[in-house]
């Protein structure tokens, strides 16, 4: 199994708003993206980033993209994913929009998505990256 | 009035920059749609943010994030109901990407 530390890590949309809210339900969000980005070569696909201008402000995505440059390489991922590929996961049971991510990530080749989206984690098997939750994700580089 | 000011209270101070700095910051303001006087406060606080670590800068955020939210008197959602408005969205992008 690969290790977090020597993968390309995608990191959800999920995870900068909870982080942001300081939201108790999901301290290792917090831990994550407070105090372990520099141990990541994080992603961030397109999607991602269009999500966070959506809940977000200006002052608050630009502060975002200035975290995201401490962690150890950080891509942001502006390659588009071909309906094709959408579509190959949307058959596989996924949502249109859980398919678009999947299928960026597949193309970015990500060893790990980082999620606290349950219905992500349900509505799709098999996929080829890891999807953990904040806290597996915490663990793991505490456990490496 | 910038949106840091406009959340922390604002002070106006006098910028003396070179006449080669100043089309610079022109420059960047054209490329974001704003004007140089919304783009400097901006700039500064990236200038800041720069020198600071992940953990002051997500304080920083998560501050302007509640004064925000306080300011507009919308009650904050819940945990679930943020994770269902964030599959919400991923549908609605997804859909605005892809039509």
């Amino acid at each position: 199994m690969s290790s977090i530390r020597e993968s390309l890590v995608a990191l959800d949309t999920n995870q900068f708003i909870v982080a942001v809210r300081r939201d108790s339900s999901f301290p290792s969000c917090q831990a994550l993206i407070y105090d372990k980005l520099h141990l990541l070569d994080a992603l961030i696909p397109d999607e991602v980033l269009a999500e966070l201008r959506r809940n977000l402000s200006d002052l608050e995505v630009r502060g975002i993209s200035s975290v995201l440059s401490r962690a150890r390489s950080t891509v942001f991922d502006d390659e588009s994913a071909s309906p094709g590929q959408i579509r190959a996961w949307e058959a596989r049971g996924a949502k249109k929009g859980d398919g678009l991510i999947a299928a960026t990530l597949e193309r970015a080749n990500v060893g790990f998505f980082v999620s606290e989206n349950r219905h992500f984690l349900r509505e799709i098997d098999d996929f080829p990256f890891r999807v953990v939750t904040s806290e597996e994700a915490v663990n793991l580089l505490d456990a490496e | 009035m910038s949106e840091i000011a406009a959340q922390a209270g604002s002070v106006t101070v006098q910028v003396e920059l070179s006449r080669e700095e100043y089309a610079r910051v022109k420059s960047q303001a054209r490329k974001e749609n704003r004007t140089a006087q919304e783009i400097i406060p901006a700039l500064i606080e990236d200038g800041r943010q720069s020198r600071m670590t992940a953990r002051e800068i997500m304080e920083r955020v998560s501050e302007a994030y509640r004064a925000r939210i306080a300011e507009g008197g919308q009650p904050e959602l819940t945990a679930e109901e943020l994770l269902a408005k964030l599959r919400r969205d991923r549908e609605a992008i997804a859909n605005e990407f892809y039509p």
